[in-house]
């Protein structure tokens, strides 16, 4: 990538022979403009000095008062950008040996080229940050860098080793301040897969947390951003975790009088319907019979009644659609031998 | 659900504790690093993980630790000097880089100047400045306050004003309460000691001062007899860079201080000593040693440092100042005080005004012992020694040589006030030697690492590059040297006119005229185009010898703007104030010749009026190149010019010329006496008779 770089760069020196050297010597200069302008349009009153007060040129000068020649004018083809550019700073048409141009092309002519041009200065540049430049950057930063551990190899490695995710951010600005007030935010994201809970404390979680828990890719996130400072936001969502943990571990006495209204889901044990498909076998077997001797497990353990069981469990929780219709419709065919 | 399958049948309380370690384990894994334990821990809680990472135990490296400018300066390290740019101080901008030596200064004092203003303003008006916008707070850029928290005399009220550098208040108010019959404590009197030899008793200058302009003025009628001695060192002006040191005076505060103490301690003694050589009260500092050692305390290697640094001043002969030197040695073995850096380079600096016997035979042994305690020279070290083997008055010695061998390739930092001089010394030892290969190593060693730094201030840096390029210039070839012009110019150096001229003699030594539109223009840049000298070496430079047509055209707008920059110092209509240019009959004749080379016929005859009105001569060889030209161009009435001008000049062979003219265009005889009449109206020489003596 540096070659083609260096390539751009060698292209627009080219295409500028010293023509500045010829014409700075025959031209008497009024303004930076006649020793700068890479147009030469130079009697044009467009771009970025329309408007301006002109000095009229009487031809007689003191010779002294003559602006320097920009010296990107004097720049080698196979210079080495990143050290005319080191930092972030705002654009300089001396020090850039490109033609840019940018505003708002006025009377139907061109857009303004790049001397005195603020609408250059207003956009941020990244003319510090070319790619030779970060890979230098790069390699000098190797240095305070440690090898990546080998047994971190996969994502999924590094998610089982570490299954707390911390996430806050720093702000590098500048200004006088080193501070930003949004540095203090901490968020920390877990998977609930990786924490230890049985049926009872993972739905209690869930539902204590809201709509901080993400069921597409079952992570609880928790931001705190109440506290001035990181450490204390850190510490309040360590907190906050730790509680919700214990607290959906522990059970309480009136979780026992929870009703099937109450539940987020459909359970076949204990519902109408386990009931209605047990009498219903029982009543055909006395039917056939005379007599039922079969007790309710046994009913329940018939491969019949578990695919109806199946079926209408899908059912009620997943929604109705006609798979399920018809998955129903087959099994209660099944179990009362209609087919 | 692994997890969930686990835990079920689990009591409560062990997932608990699984849950904490479970979220401790990063910090854990950075606190215990043995690989065991957090295999341990690993199997223990998380027995289901894959097997992969069972198979490769998790090593957390530790982290790396670095100071707080070991990034910065590490990217620092990409970037190289950029030949087009110049200093950081100024902006990047066609009008505000400096173009010549003297508008660095300017620009550099303006900025300065700009700073002080601010900060006296800030100082000035406080209320309006009361808001901190910088966090952390930046103490340099509040207001300072004029009047102190503590007012009355106490302790803590001498410690507010010694944290202020407000010395004088501070030794007022020590008295007022030494004299109230209050005591104060041991450090705090040993520490106002401190400050006030270091700072010679008076108050640092960076405190802005703030006066009104009428109490300004009092002080400038008051000072000014002062001032201006005191601006002035060795009859030349004072540079921007030097500070004036004043002398240590008798009943200063300091030595108040010093006598009110009942019983001084071997820091105070110490500290007394070290400012008294300091301001080049040298005397009184080895009377104080000696009272020092009837008392039978002990000093310590700086104060030793400082007494050997002002040996010099209490002895006159040579023997004796060495003999002085290696007394106070042999007292530091005897009270095993082990020398520092310091030590040997203020013994060598001593050397250098021992005369050139003593000093060249004791600077090596001082150098061996150095080595032998296994103390690093610094740069200090080596320019002493160069100083010492290189008299101004002997041929220089074979010393850098050496001296390069050792340090090529180090890296120094400042140790010593004498650091800053080795490059610019070495440089003028190279120049003398006349050695481009040892400049080269020297100026590579310059640009290893950060050395860059101790070549010093922008004037040291301007005698440095200019040695370094007049040896380029006297040495190397045409190309190579304008590859170091090209790098060094104007980017850290501006060339003089001597310089300028030194360029150009090795332009055409390697015959590299095609570079002429160039360097002009950099001499219109450095401000150098009116100087009379070098505006007739570049003509000089160009008419020498007749170069090919395309040579010639590439001359002519460097030739037109020298035209054009005589006749604006002429028009003018009022005289500019320094240089100005004024026609020579040398700088005529070159332009003459210089217009007729590259076929500008016009403009050449034109020139010929100003030879009358300038009163100035044109050269035979212009004159005939003329002559012919016209004739090429069969312009008679030129070439009549021409013949005017020649013959109003007294010029040795007019008649000559005019025979040749009348031959080489078949003039008629209207033509020919009217020749004729030129010669005889000048010169009253007919002729015809001319002819006859012949």
């Amino acid at each position: 990538f540096e070659t083609t770089q260096c390539k751009v760069m060698a292209a627009v020196c080219t295409k500028m022979p010293p023509w500045w050297l010829q014409r700075s010597i025959s031209l008497k200069y009024s303004s930076v403009r006649l020793a700068s302008s890479l147009s030469p349009t130079s009697d044009n009153q467009r771009g970025p000095f329309r408007g301006r007060r002109r000095r009229e040129d009487n031809g007689n000068h003191a010779p002294s008062r003559r602006p320097l020649v920009p010296r990107s004018a004097k720049m080698a083809e196979d210079q080495d950008w990143p050290s005319v550019w080191p930092t972030a700073a705002s654009f300089k048409p001396s020090a850039v040996p490109l033609p840019l141009r940018m505003g708002f092309p006025l009377n139907r002519g061109v857009q303004p080229d790049k001397h005195g041009n603020n609408e250059l200065r207003k956009i941020p540049n990244f003319l510090h940050l070319t790619p030779p430049a970060v890979r230098r950057h790069c390699a000098v930063l190797r240095q305070f860098c440690t090898d990546w551990p080998v047994a971190l190899a996969t994502d999924a490695a590094c998610e089982a080793h570490f299954p707390l995710e911390v996430v806050t951010t720093d702000y590098v600005h500048s200004g006088p301040s080193l501070r930003h007030p949004d540095a203090r935010i901490v968020t920390i994201k877990v998977k609930l897969s990786q924490l230890e809970l049985d049926d009872h404390a993972r739905k209690k979680l869930i539902k204590l947390v809201g709509d901080r828990y993400d069921k597409e890719t079952d992570v609880l996130t928790i931001t705190a951003d109440r506290c001035p400072h990181r450490k204390q936001n850190y510490d309040y969502t360590r907190y906050l975790l730790t509680v919700l943990y214990l607290e959906s571990w522990n059970t309480e006495p009136w979780e026992a009088g929870i009703t099937p209204a109450d539940r987020d889901e459909f359970l076949f044990e204990g519902s109408a319907s386990e009931q209605n498909v047990v009498s219903t076998i029982k009543a055909i077997q006395e039917a056939e019979k005379g007599v039922s001797d079969t007790t309710q497990e046994d009913v329940l353990q018939n491969a019949n009644v578990q695919q109806y069981r199946e079926a209408v469990v899908t059912q009620k929780n997943e929604g109705e659609s006609s798979e399920h219709v018809q998955g129903y419709k087959d099994s209660v065919k099944r179990l009362l031998g209609l087919n | 659900f692994h997890g969930s399958k686990m835990a079920a049948p689990i009591h409560g309380c062990a997932c608990r504790i699984q849950l904490i370690s479970r979220l401790n384990r990063l910090q854990s894994y950075a606190r215990s690093l043995g690989t065991s334990g957090i295999a341990g821990n690993k199997s223990e809680t998380a027995p289901t993980e894959e097997k992969g990472s069972q198979e490769v135990p998790l090593v957390i490296p530790r982290k790396k630790k670095w100071d707080k400018l070991a990034v910065l300066k590490a990217l620092a390290t990409t970037v190289k000097r950029d030949p087009t740019s110049v200093d950081y101080t100024f902006l990047d901008d066609p009008y505000l880089t400096p173009k010549t030596t003297m508008q660095y200064k300017w620009f550099s004092l303006a900025k300065q100047s700009g700073q002080k203003a601010a900060e006296f303003f800030i100082n000035k008006n406080p209320q309006f400045f009361q808001q901190e916008f910088a966090e952390p707070s930046i103490e340099a850029f509040l207001p300072k306050t004029t009047t102190y928290l503590i007012e009355e005399a106490c302790e803590e009220g001498l410690r507010e004003r010694m944290s202020r550098k407000a010395l004088k208040a501070a030794t007022d108010m020590y008295f007022q309460i030494i004299d109230g019959g209050g005591t104060v404590s041991q450090d705090t009197t040993d520490d106002l000691l401190d400050l006030l030899c270091y700072h010679g008793s008076k108050d640092p200058e960076q405190e802005v001062k703030l006066l009104t302009p009428e109490e300004q003025a009092d002080v400038d009628n008051n000072g000014a007899e002062q001032s201006k001695r005191r601006n002035t060192v060795k009859g030349r002006l004072r540079r921007a860079g030097e500070t004036s040191r004043q002398q240590w005076r008798e009943g200063d505060a300091a030595d108040r201080l010093f006598n009110s103490l009942a019983e001084p301690s071997a820091r105070n003694y110490c500290s007394l000593i070290r400012g008294l050589s300091k301001y080049k009260a040298a005397d009184q500092a080895f009377r104080t040693y000696n009272d020092m050692q009837q008392k039978g305390l002990r000093a310590d290697a700086s104060t030793y440092n400082a007494l050997i640094y002002s040996s010099n001043h209490v002895r006159d002969s040579y023997e004796e100042r060495w003999a002085l030197a290696q007394q106070l040695l042999n007292q530091m073995r005897l009270e095993k005080i082990r020398p520092n850096l310091q030590t040997f380079n203020s013994m060598l600096r001593s050397l250098r005004f021992c005369g050139g016997q003593i000093g060249r035979r004791s600077s090596l042994e001082v150098l061996r012992e150095m080595v032998h305690l296994g103390i690093e020279p610094s740069l200090g070290t080596y320019n002493h020694i160069l100083a010492i083997f290189n008299p101004s008055n002997l041929p220089p010695s074979q010393m850098l040589h050496d001296i390069m061998a050792e340090i090529e390739g180090k890296e120094f930092t400042m140790q010593d006030e004498a650091d800053g001089r080795f490059f610019v010394d070495a440089m003028s030892i190279c120049l003398r030697m006349n050695d481009l290969e040892l400049a080269y190593r020297l100026h590579n060693l310059q640009e290893t690492g950060e050395n860059w730094r101790l070549v010093g201030d922008s004037y040291r840096q301007s005698i440095y590059y200019g040695k370094f390029l007049d040896l380029i210039c006297q040495m190397e070839g045409g190309e190579e040297m304008w590859r170091w012009y090209k790098d060094l110019v104007p980017s850290v150096h501006y060339p003089n006119v001597a310089a300028i001229l030194n360029i150009l003699r090795s332009l055409e030594v390697s015959n590299m005229h095609h570079k002429i539109p160039e360097l002009w223009e950099d001499i219109r840049n450095l401000q150098h185009f009116n100087k009379q000298e070098l505006v007739e070496g570049v003509l000089e430079f160009m008419a020498r010898e007749k170069h090919s047509p395309e040579i010639q055209q590439l001359f002519m707008p460097v030739v037109q703007n020298i035209k054009e920059n005589f006749e604006f110092y002429y028009s003018a209509p009022a005289p500019p104030r320094r240089a100005t240019l004024s026609w020579s009959s040398s700088s005529l004749s070159n332009l003459l010749v210089l217009f007729l080379r590259a076929g500008e016929l016009k403009k050449a005859s034109d020139m010929l009026p100003l030879f009358k009105e300038h009163t100035k001569t044109p050269s035979a060889e212009a004159m005939e190149e003329y002559l012919s030209a016209c004739v090429e161009a069969k312009d008679k009435n030129k070439a009549k010019a021409g013949l005017n001008i020649a013959v109003h000049c007294g010029l040795p062979k007019i008649v000559e010329y005019a025979e040749n003219l009348k031959s080489s265009f078949n003039m008629g005889e209207q033509e020919q006496t009217g020749i004729d009449a030129i010669l005889k109206e000048e010169l009253n020489v007919e002729p015809g008779e001319e002819k006859n003596k012949q």
